[in-house]
C-alpha cells in the first residue's frame, strides 16, 4: 500500500507539473516535450490501475503518435526564434480564475462524496475487492472480448472515423492549386 | 490508501489546467495540446471509476481506448487544419481567427 | 289627408331636382333653371296642401291645440345595448304639426319666390346650372331639417344646410373675399354645431332617445336637474350660431358675399331662423331650465342693441340689412328666452316676409346699378318705382309700424317681456325699435330719396324680379293680422292659438304699448328724415359729435380683430405647444427608445468577439457559477 501510494503521488506529481510546465512555457517546443511526458506520467497511472491494455494504448498513441505529430506540426509552422512563441492571450488571468473556480467545485463535490464510495466500497460492492478483479481485469484478451463482442458497431465506427480523419487531414492538407 | 477519490482529484486536476492552456493560449498548436491533455483527464476519470466500480465487463476501459482512437484522428485533422491557416497568413496566432465576430 | 306622405315628397323634389341638374343638365342652364323652379313649386303646393290640412285638424279637434301632429318613423341604424354601455337607436322620421307645417309654408314660399327672381337675377352669370343645384340642395336640406322628428335627423339636416350656405356664399369662389367668406361661416358653424352635437350625445345617454314626441313625454314634470341644464346649454349652442347670436354672429355680414337672392333666401328668412326654429321645437326642453331661458333673453336682447347700434354706421347697403337680420334674430330669441314661443315664431315668420322683401329690393337695386354703397346711389325712387314702393312697406314693416306684419309681432314681443317681468329687456327692446326706424329710413331717404347721381343709369328691374316684390309686400302687409284680435274672430283661430307652447296665447291689441312703440318707430323715421332726408342736421357733423363711439361701431366693436388676435396668438400657440409636444417628448421617446435599443445592442455586440476562446471561458463561468448558485447548501458536506 505504502508503494501504491509513493508510486501514485510520485506520478501525478509528475503528470501535474509537466502539465503545468506545458501550459506555463513561452517556447512552443517545450511545451509539446512537456506535454508528452504528461502522458507518460498517464501511462504509469493507467497501470497502477490495473489497465494495462490502456496503458499501452495511450503510450502507443498519445506519447508515440500524437505527440510526434504536435512535434511535426511545430516544426512546420515554425519561425526563426521558437523562444516567444507560446504566449498567453488577454484572457489568461480570467481564465486561470474560472479553472481554479472549476476546480475548486469539482473537489468540493469530490471530497464530499468521498464518504459515499467509501461506505459503498466497504459494502463489499466495489473497488479493491477480490470479487471484481478477474471480471474488471483490464487485460487484452477482455477488453478486446468487449470491443469485438458487445462493442463491434462503435468499433467500426471509430474505424470510420479514422478513415475519415485520415482522408480529411489529407484533403485539408493538400491545399490548393495555387499554395505551395 | 489511494481510492477513488484521489485519482478524481488528479483528474479534476488536469481537466482544469488543460482547460487554462485551451482558453488562454496564443498560439493555435499550444490550444490542441490543452485540449489533449483534459481528454486525458477524462480518459482518467473512465478508467478510475471502471476499476473501483464493479462491471461485468471493462465499459471503462474500452471507452477509454475510444477516446483516445478519436483524439487522434482529432489531433491529425487539427494540424491539418492549422497547417493551412499557417500557410495562408503566415501565423498561427488565433487571435485573428475572429471571423464570427458580431 | 295623406299628410306624412306629402311631407316626404315635398323634402325629396328639391333633392331630385338637385341631383338632376348636377348630374344632368349641368350644360343646359334655362333646363336647370326650371327643374328647380318646379321642384320648390311642388314643395310649395304640397306645404299648402299640408298645413290646411293641419289647420283642419286642429279645428275639428275641438279645443285649440288638440291636433298635435301626424308622425312616421323608419328606423335607420340600430345598435343593441351591451351590458353597461347604452346602444343606439337612430330613426329617420317626418313630423307633421302646426310649427312644422307652417314653417315648410314660409321656407317653400320664400324658397320659390328667390328662385322665380334669381331667374332674372342671375340671368348670364356662367354658374347658372350649378347656382340653381345649390339652391335646390339648400331647399331639401332646409325641409328636411322642418320636418325631422328627431334631434340627431336634425343635426343631419342642420350641416346639410351648413353646407349648402357654405356653397351658395362661395359662389363666386374666385372671388378672395367671397371663399374667405364661406370659410368663415363654415367654421364659425362648426364651433357652434360642436356644441351642439355634444349636447343632442348627451341628452341620448341620458334619456335613450333622440325621438322629440318621447322626449316631450319624458320631460314634462322634469324639472332644473344639473344634467338637463347642460343638456339645454349645450344644444342652445347650436342655434347661437345658425341664428348668429353674439358671440357667433361674426360671420352673417361677411355671408353677403353671396349672391343677394341667396341673402335674402338663407341670411334672412330661413336658415338664420332655423336656430330659432329649433328652439321652438324643443320647447320643453328649455323651458325646464329657467337658467338657460334667462341667457337666451339676454344674449337676445344683447344681440338686437348690438347689431342695430353697427347698422347705425354701415354704408353697404347689404351690410345694413345684414346687421338688421341679427337684430331681428336678437328680438326673436328674446321671445323665447321670456317664454313666448308664439311670439318668437311668429316674430320668424312675419320677419322671414319682410326680410326677404327687403333683400329682393335690394337685389333689384344692385343689379340696376352696379353699386351696393347707399352713399353712391341717390334719388332711385323715381327711377324704380316697384321696387322702391315695396322697399318702403318693407322698412316700415321692420321698423313695427301699425298694421303691417311687424308692427304684430314686434308688439307681441315686448308685451310679452313686459308680461313676464323683464322690464329692462322691454327698455332695450323698445330702443331697439327706435334705432330699427333710423338706421332704415336712412337707407332709404339716402339711396331712394335725393337727387339722383349722374353716373347711374338705373331702371325698374324686370318682371321675374319684381313679381315676387309684388308678391312679399302683399304678404307683409296682410300677414301680420293672423295674429291680430280680428282674425281670431274671424277664422276661429289665430297665430297664437296654433302654434303655441303650454297653453295658447290669446292676441290681443294693448293701445298703450302698441302706442309706445309706434311711438317710437315714428321718432326714429322723423330724426332720419331731419339728418337725412332734409339735411338739416349734417351727417357728418353728428359723427364728428360722437368721434369715437362712431370709430367703434363703424369697426363693429373690434370683433372680428378679437377673433383674429385669438385664433393667431392664442390658438396658434396652442398648436405651437402641441407641435412641440408631439416632436420633443413623443416623437424623442419613440426614437429615443430606438436609439436605446441600437446603443444597447452596440454594447453587446462587443460580446460577439469572434474569438471562440472568449466563448468558452464565458460557458465555462456560467457553468461555475450556476453550478454554485443552485448547490450552495449541497456542497457544503451535507452529501452523503
Amino acid at each position: 500500500m505504502v508503494v501504491q501510494s509513493f508510486l501514485f503521488y510520485g506520478f501525478a506529481t509528475i503528470i501535474v507539473l509537466s502539465a503545468l510546465a506545458m501550459v506555463l512555457s513561452r517556447n512552443l517546443v517545450h511545451s509539446a516535450l512537456f506535454m508528452a511526458a504528461a502522458f507518460l506520467g498517464m501511462a504509469f497511472i493507467y497501470l497502477l490501475l490495473q489497465a494495462d491494455y490502456v496503458a499501452v494504448v495511450q503510450i502507443l498513441v498519445y506519447v508515440g503518435a500524437i505527440s510526434v505529430l504536435f512535434v511535426f506540426g511545430i516544426m512546420l509552422t515554425k519561425r526563426a526564434r521558437m523562444e516567444d512563441t507560446n504566449r498567453f492571450n488577454r484572457y489568461g488571468f480570467l481564465a486561470f480564475l474560472i479553472g481554479l473556480g472549476l476546480f475548486a467545485l469539482l473537489a468540493r463535490a469530490i471530497v464530499a462524496s468521498h464518504a459515499v464510495t467509501v461506505t459503498a466500497s466497504a459494502a463489499g460492492v466495489g473497488p479493491a475487492g477480490a470479487a471484481g478483479s478477474e471480471s474488471a481485469s483490464g487485460s487484452a484478451a477482455s477488453i478486446s472480448g468487449l470491443l469485438l463482442g458487445d462493442m463491434a458497431l462503435p468499433l467500426e465506427a471509430s474505424g470510420l472515423i479514422l478513415l475519415a480523419a485520415l482522408t480529411g487531414a489529407i484533403a485539408i492538407g493538400k491545399g490548393t492549386r495555387k499554395s505551395t | 490508501m489511494i481510492g477513488l477519490s484521489q485519482y478524481l482529484i488528479l483528474s479534476a486536476l488536469l481537466f482544469c489546467i488543460g482547460f487554462i492552456g485551451a482558453v488562454a493560449k496564443r498560439n493555435a498548436i499550444a490550444v490542441l495540446m490543452g485540449v489533449e491533455l483534459m481528454l486525458n483527464a477524462v480518459n482518467l476519470n473512465l478508467v478510475a471509476f471502471d476499476r473501483f466500480g464493479s462491471h461485468a465487463a471493462p465499459l471503462g476501459q474500452a471507452f477509454a481506448v475510444f477516446i483516445i482512437a478519436v483524439a487522434a484522428a482529432e489531433v491529425a485533422v487539427g494540424l491539418a487544419i492549422i497547417l493551412t491557416l499557417y500557410r495562408r497568413r503566415a501565423s498561427t496566432t488565433v487571435d485573428d481567427l475572429d471571423a464570427l465576430k458580431g | 289627408m295623406i299628410m306624412i306622405p306629402s311631407a316626404i315628397a315635398l323634402v325629396a323634389a328639391p333633392l331630385a331636382a338637385f341631383v338632376l341638374i348636377a348630374c344632368a343638365t349641368r350644360k343646359a342652364p334655362t333646363l336647370s333653371a326650371l327643374i328647380a323652379v318646379l321642384a320648390v313649386g311642388a314643395s310649395l303646393g304640397l306645404s299648402i296642401g299640408n298645413l290646411v290640412g293641419v289647420i283642419g285638424g286642429s279645428m275639428t279637434g275641438g279645443a285649440p291645440g288638440a291636433f298635435s301632429g301626424t308622425h312616421a318613423a323608419l328606423p335607420w341604424l340600430s345598435i343593441p345595448s351591451v351590458g353597461r354601455f347604452r346602444g343606439l337607436e337612430l330613426a329617420m322620421g317626418v313630423l307633421v304639426d302646426p310649427l312644422s307645417a307652417t314653417m315648410c309654408v314660409i321656407v317653400s314660399l320664400v324658397a320659390f319666390l328667390v328662385t322665380v327672381y334669381s331667374l332674372g337675377y342671375m340671368k348670364g352669370d356662367p354658374g347658372f346650372s350649378r347656382y340653381f343645384a345649390y339652391l335646390s340642395l339648400f331647399a331639401f336640406s332646409m325641409l328636411g331639417l322642418v320636418v325631422a322628428d328627431n334631434y340627431f335627423q336634425t343635426f343631419v339636416f342642420w350641416e346639410l344646410v351648413g353646407l349648402s350656405s357654405y356653397l351658395l356664399i362661395g359662389f363666386w369662389f374666385e372671388k378672395p373675399s367671397a371663399a374667405d367668406a364661406s370659410r368663415k361661416a363654415f367654421v364659425t358653424n362648426r364651433w357652434a354645431d360642436f356644441g351642439f352635437l355634444t349636447g343632442i350625445l348627451v341628452l341620448f345617454s341620458v334619456f335613450g332617445t333622440f325621438d322629440f314626441g318621447q322626449l316631450s313625454t319624458a320631460l314634462s314634470g322634469a324639472r332644473g336637474s344639473a344634467m338637463l341644464a347642460v343638456i339645454a346649454g349645450l344644444i342652445f349652442v347650436g342655434p347661437l350660431g345658425k341664428s348668429a347670436q353674439f358671440p357667433f354672429h361674426v360671420w352673417l355680414p361677411d355671408a353677403m358675399e353671396g349672391p343677394t337672392p341667396v341673402s335674402a333666401l338663407i341670411h334672412a328668412a330661413t336658415m338664420v331662423a332655423a336656430g330659432v326654429y329649433l328652439i321652438a321645437r324643443g320647447f320643453i326642453l328649455f323651458a325646464s331650465v329657467p337658467a338657460v331661458m334667462e341667457t337666451m333673453a339676454y344674449i337676445g336682447g344683447f344681440t338686437a342693441l348690438f347689431a342695430a347700434s353697427i347698422a347705425l354706421v354701415q354704408t353697404d347697403i347689404k351690410r345694413i340689412l345684414a346687421y338688421s337680420t341679427l337684430s331681428q334674430l336678437g328680438y326673436m330669441f328674446m321671445a323665447l328666452g321670456v317664454g313666448s314661443m308664439s311670439a318668437g315664431m311668429f316674430h320668424l315668420t312675419t320677419h322671414a316676409f319682410f326680410k326677404a322683401l327687403l333683400f329682393l329690393g335690394a337685389g333689384s337695386v344692385i343689379h340696376a346699378t352696379g353699386e351696393q354703397d347707399i352713399f353712391k346711389m341717390g334719388g332711385l325712387g323715381g327711377k324704380m318705382k316697384i321696387t322702391a314702393a315695396t322697399f318702403v312697406i318693407g322698412a316700415l314693416a321692420l321698423s313695427g309700424v301699425f298694421p303691417l306684419a311687424g308692427f304684430w309681432s314686434k308688439d307681441d314681443i315686448l308685451f310679452a317681456s313686459l308680461g313676464s317681468g323683464h322690464v329692462g329687456l322691454y327698455a332695450l327692446g323698445l330702443g331697439v325699435a327706435f334705432m330699427t326706424a333710423f338706421y332704415m329710413f336712412r337707407l332709404i331717404f339716402t339711396a331712394f330719396g335725393g337727387r339722383a347721381a349722374e353716373r347711374l343709369h338705373a331702371h325698374e328691374s324686370g318682371p321675374a324680379m319684381t313679381i315676387p316684390l309684388l308678391i312679399l309686400a302683399a304678404l307683409t302687409i296682410i300677414a301680420g293680422l293672423t295674429g291680430s284680435p280680428w282674425f281670431k274672430s274671424a277664422f276661429g283661430f289665430s297665430f297664437g292659438s296654433f302654434i303655441f307652447f303650454g297653453e295658447p296665447e290669446a292676441s290681443r291689441l294693448d293701445l298703450l304699448t302698441a302706442g309706445i312703440s309706434t311711438a317710437m318707430a315714428a321718432g326714429g323715421i322723423a330724426l332720419a328724415w331731419v339728418v337725412y332726408g332734409r339735411k338739416i342736421v349734417k351727417a357728418e357733423r353728428l359723427a364728428a359729435a360722437f368721434g369715437p363711439l362712431y370709430r367703434l361701431l363703424q369697426r363693429k366693436f373690434y370683433v372680428d380683430e378679437i377673433y383674429g388676435w385669438i385664433f393667431s396668438k392664442v390658438m396658434l400657440l396652442v398648436g405651437v405647444i402641441f407641435d412641440w409636444i408631439d416632436h420633443t417628448i413623443i416623437d424623442g421617446f419613440f426614437d429615443g427608445a430606438g436609439a436605446a435599443a441600437r446603443a444597447t445592442g452596440r454594447k453587446l455586440r462587443l460580446t460577439q468577439s469572434g474569438r471562440l476562446q472568449a466563448y468558452a471561458l464565458i460557458i465555462f463561468a456560467a457553468i461555475v457559477i450556476a453550478v454554485v448558485v443552485i448547490s450552495t447548501g449541497l456542497l457544503g458536506g451535507t452529501l452523503n
